[in-house]
């Protein structure tokens, strides 16, 4: 990383509750930015960096349901995220493959 | 999901796919529906950590027991446990072990990092009975085999669809499972 200020790494906006509307999102409120995950591997930092979260991490939003039980994960307040020291995080889909996958929810 | 009608017909079609950040790290995580689970799922998990991975439990409001599959192809449940009278812990040993507690119905299973598991639902119930009865006078009164005839008696199905899973004492407890009748099987023994 090179000539990049803390602050200005991530910032993670919280999800909108105004998606949760007919026209974009539905009656599901749409909670992409809390399943962000952006992961570092092998970083290296310029002479005089500011920043220095270590060879591998990951950054995450802050997902009050997961993001303050990790326990390698601390806050970072001004960007809303999480700074994980770790790198086992990851983004697990499921999806329903019943003829009705369209037609309800679950 | 949809989300709108439009007369007859429904508007805002959407696939029921869910996308959740989850640490890999062993753990075991619970999920739950606030609707009707679905018969047949997919699960898959990418992290950037090869060896990352951690262990699904999902409850199921019905009986009806689920089997877990990659590439097509069945991953068998872990053995029967006789010191916890239940098929054997997940013990994370690889990508779609798992378990089904039946009674309780939860189904458990092992993903790990670029594995992709389907949940199919399969045509069996797991069951449980206990007795106030010995297990010599069990055995003595004909065993598994008076069991299943009673139960298939008093089921009004075949025999040859229930399965003895085992018998231990506690006073007397059954754990058995009754599947889809096999047609060709049943051709067999009738």
């Amino acid at each position: 990383m090179t000539n990049v200020a803390p602050d200005a790494m991530a910032y993670f906006s919280k999800p909108n509750p105004k998606w949760a509307n007919l026209k974009d999102c539905g009656a599901f409120p749409c909670t992409g930015p809390l399943n962000v995950l952006f992961s570092f591997l092998d970083t290296k930092y310029s002479k005089g960096s500011l920043l220095n979260h270590g060879k591998d991490f990951q950054i995450i939003s802050n997902n009050t349901g997961l993001s303050p039980y990790l326990d390698t994960c601390e806050p970072y307040q001004k960007g809303n995220i999480y700074i994980c020291k770790s790198n086992s995080l990851g983004i697990m889909m499921f999806e329903s493959m019943d003829d009705d996958k369209t037609d309800r929810g679950m | 999901m949809d989300n709108t009608w439009d007369g007859f017909y429904a508007g805002q079609i959407r696939l029921s796919r869910f996308p959740a950040l989850i640490d890999g790290n062993g753990g075991a995580y619970n999920i739950s529906f606030t609707g009707s689970p679905a018969k047949k799922m997919r699960f898959l998990f990418n992290s950037l950590n090869k060896t990352a991975g951690m262990t699904i439990r999902i409850a199921y409001p019905g009986a009806e027991s689920r089997s877990i599959t990659i590439n097509d192809k069945v991953i068998e449940p872990n053995p029967w446990n006789d010191e916890s009278q239940m098929y054997g812990p997940i013990m994370q040993t690889h990508c779609g072990e798992n378990r089904y507690i039946g009674v309780k119905n939860i189904l458990e299973f092992y993903l790990v990092n670029g594995c992709e598991i389907i949940i199919i639902p399969r045509d069996a119930i797991q069951s449980l009975v206990r007795m106030e009865w010995s297990l010599d006078a069990f055995f003595s009164n004909g065993g598994t085999t008076s069991f299943m005839d009673r139960v298939a008696a008093g089921l009004g199905i075949h025999a040859s669809t229930i399965k003895i899973v085992s018998v231990y004492e506690g006073s007397l407890v059954v754990n058995y499972e009754i599947g889809a009748s096999d047609p060709v099987a049943l051709a067999q023994v009738q």
